[in-house]
């Protein structure tokens, strides 16, 4: 039997404990890391007071008629396309977030950002909450894309076509029914909300 | 104990786990298949649960007599039949049955269940002939009974021209359920009667070989056998079905003028298949000839039952999921249509999984005169009809020459619909304008539902809500009265839709 000093082991344990302690340690904090990246994330999303107050057109989704209304909202707004985009379809979200809601979207739906292409194509990013936790229905879809496009089209007239992608990625539809993979006109999103007035 | 004891002992009791499983697995598979007997008759053809007791089989003679036109009547002491003019008694608990003054031994006593009468299966067409005097063949282990000279015989014949095919003409229309698997077409007919006395039958065809008749649990299969991927046809009114092998050069990517019919567990069309949902086929649409004739200049109508397998669709509560409402509207859409003469053809009759893409490209391939996606929704009430929400110019600008009366040329995949789309409309303004003339509310838009915009002939969608008298029960969508109401709304719009639509040729 190999004969261990006794001051060996105790420094031997000793090192042993401490190696787990720092290990604990170092998870906590790549813990704290994350949590705080994810706060910012979100501080991010928030709607930002990027310019004065203005009163803009959102188009409305209502449920229990299956129409969509004209309505104002408030918003900071910038003159910068892209944030401006942003701005307004987070006020439209927004008011679909509120309790109660005219045309109620999960817990999580958010607008990620908007990129403008080409000066006339905006891409719209939604989080995958938005997507995943959206209500399955053709009529129900066609509501969200639809006053989503208005609203986009009547506040940044430049825009002529719209992308929709989810969490940076293509997707086929939203939740089953509205197409996502295709490349939206306003003109014809038009008509399909003069449909739905 | 040593180690090889122990390893040996953990062997078996893998195995013995094994086993457990595979026969509890063997025995939820048996348990699930529920036996039925099924009756052809000139008055009805139906199917009725076959019950297990004393380790005979049994069926309800109230489940039989009712659909014949008779009664069973249990008076405290004796059950009184009385069918197509005749009565009879029976004896619970004896094995003898008094029937027009006769005295019939069964093979088993006649039980008294719950209030309902049952009588041993072996034993029932001697008590039904002797009420009706009537001939029967009753093919036992099958368990299908034919009433009379009833029975729905067919004959099938090759045809090796071009596309190789082969057609099996009933001698009344028919409605299986028809799924496809490598190498082999299958059609189940359930209540239709079909009856033959050969079980083989061979073909001079090198793509379709043979074919063979088999009955199984109050059913009849008829399974094809080819070298390419086969699909069917219907025609006559439902009384033929065409079974067509893909031509040879479909074994490589080919556009929609040359169909490439890849068999999908869930499609009897054919139907490209991906493996990923969201990829898109990689061959544009073609169109080589005129898009609104249909396959062969016929009016052919395109049935697409939404989602299906792990895709439900709309949760429309607990035990209602979208999926399922779809195919069996869409089931009663084309035996409405079937029965009106119209030819159909389903992109899935089971609850398979199909993606968005591969039903496009399956409708593009048989170049219907007409695709209908059929969906459901807890929203609102009635009949929503939707169309593209493309407004038809999109290929013109893109490709010249292109557009409403488009000849030849690639279609881009997102805007196939766009030469159509003015059709759509038509039959769509008009099916709404007929549902509603029929007391069912409708309504017509345009809406940007998937995969109407891939469609490379008249599209439309339905989304059926349920009617305003019921908005708040979401269950009755799934009503067969109400589903039925629907199916003959559309299927009746359809038909004088048709007339509007060929004068827009």
């Amino acid at each position: 039997m190999i004969y261990i000093p006794r001051n060996m082991l105790i420094t031997a344990v000793f090192l042993l404990a401490c190696v787990f302690a720092m290990g604990f340690y170092v998870l906590h904090l790549k813990r704290q890391s994350e949590q705080e990246a994810a706060r910012a994330q979100l501080e991010n999303l928030a709607p930002h007071p990027v310019g004065p107050e203005e009163r803009i057109p959102v188009f409305v989704a209502y449920d229990d008629d299956g129409v969509i209304r004209e309505e104002s909202a408030s918003a900071p707004l910038s003159n910068e396309p892209s944030e401006r985009s942003r701005e307004v379809l987070r006020t439209l979200v927004n008011r679909y977030l509120e309790k109660p809601s005219p045309h109620p979207l999960g817990e999580g739906s958010q607008v990620k950002d908007v990129y403008i292409v080409n000066r006339d194509l905006a891409v719209v990013d939604i989080s995958s909450d938005f997507a995943n936790r959206h209500r399955s229905g053709v009529l129900v879809e066609s509501l969200t894309i639809a006053s989503m496009i208005e609203t986009l089209a009547a506040n940044v007239p430049q825009i002529t076509k719209v992308k929709i992608m989810v969490d940076g990625k293509e997707r086929d539809t939203l939740s089953g029914h509205a197409d996502l993979m295709g490349t939206y006109n306003v003109t014809d999103v038009h008509a399909l909300v003069k449909a739905m007035q | 104990m040593t180690a090889r004891a122990r390893i040996f002992s953990i062997h078996t009791a893998a195995v013995a786990l094994l086993c457990l499983a595979v026969l509890s697995g063997v025995w939820v598979t048996h348990a699930q298949e529920k036996k039925k007997l099924s009756i052809y008759s000139s008055r009805a053809n139906y199917s009725v649960a076959v019950r297990d007791v004393d380790g005979k089989e049994y069926v309800a003679l109230s489940e039989i007599f009712q659909p014949l036109g008779g009664a069973v009547v249990y008076d405290g002491s004796k059950i009184k039949l009385r069918l197509a003019g005749s009565s009879g008694e029976c004896e619970p608990g004896k094995p003898k049955c008094k029937i027009g003054g006769n005295s019939m031994e069964l093979a088993g006593k006649i039980i008294l269940q719950d209030g309902t009468a049952l009588v041993p299966l072996h034993s029932l067409p001697f008590v039904l002939t002797g009420l009706m005097d009537t001939k029967f063949d009753f093919h036992e282990n099958s368990r299908r009974m034919f009433l009379g000279n009833y029975g729905n015989t067919f004959k099938a014949e090759a045809n090796k021209a071009d596309a190789p095919s082969v057609a099996f003409e009933f001698s009344a229309p028919v409605n299986p359920s028809i799924s496809t698997e490598p190498g082999k077409l299958r059609m189940v007919f359930s209540t239709d009667g079909v009856n033959s006395g050969n079980e083989q039958f061979k073909f001079d065809s090198d793509a379709i070989p043979n074919a063979t008749y088999s009955e199984h649990n109050g059913e009849a299969e008829i399974v094809v056998s080819g070298t390419r991927p086969l699909m069917a046809e219907f025609s006559d009114g439902g009384r033929t079905i065409t079974v067509k092998a893909a031509p040879e050069q479909a074994k490589a990517a080919a556009p929609a003028d040359q169909p490439t019919p890849q068999p999908t567990e869930s499609a009897p069309a054919p139907a490209p298949s991906s493996g990923e949902s969201s990829s898109q086929p990689t061959t544009p649409v073609i169109a080589t000839q005129p898009l609104f004739s249909g396959r062969g200049g016929r009016y052919l109508v395109v049935i697409d039952a939404s989602h299906g397998g792990d895709e439900v669709g709309a949760t429309l509560s607990d035990e209602l999921t979208e999926k399922d409402i779809t195919l069996s509207l869409a089931r009663r859409l084309r035996n409405e249509l079937q029965a009106r003469g119209v030819p159909t053809l389903m992109l899935r009759d089971n609850d398979g999984t199909m993606s968005v893409d591969d039903r496009a490209a399956a409708a593009n391939a048989a170049r219907p005169t007409l695709y209908i996606s059929v969906h459901a929704g807890s929203m609102g009430h009635g009949i929503r009809v939707y169309t593209s929400v493309l407004n038809g110019n999109e290929n013109t600008e893109r490709y010249p020459g292109a557009g409403v009366k488009v000849k030849a040329g690639f279609l881009p995949w997102e805007t196939a619909q766009a030469g159509s789309v003015e059709n759509s409309r038509i039959i769509a303004t008009s099916v709404t304008q007929q549902l509603n003339q029929s007391k069912i509310h409708a309504s017509w838009s345009p809406a940007p539902v998937r995969p109407l915009n891939n469609i490379a002939s008249p599209a439309i969608a339905l989304e059926i809500a349920p009617p305003d008298s019921k908005r708040d029960d979401v269950s009755y969508l799934a009503n067969p009265s109400y589903q039925q109401t629907v199916a003959i709304g559309v299927a009746t719009a359809l038909v004088n839709a048709r007339g509007k639509y060929e004068e827009n040729r």
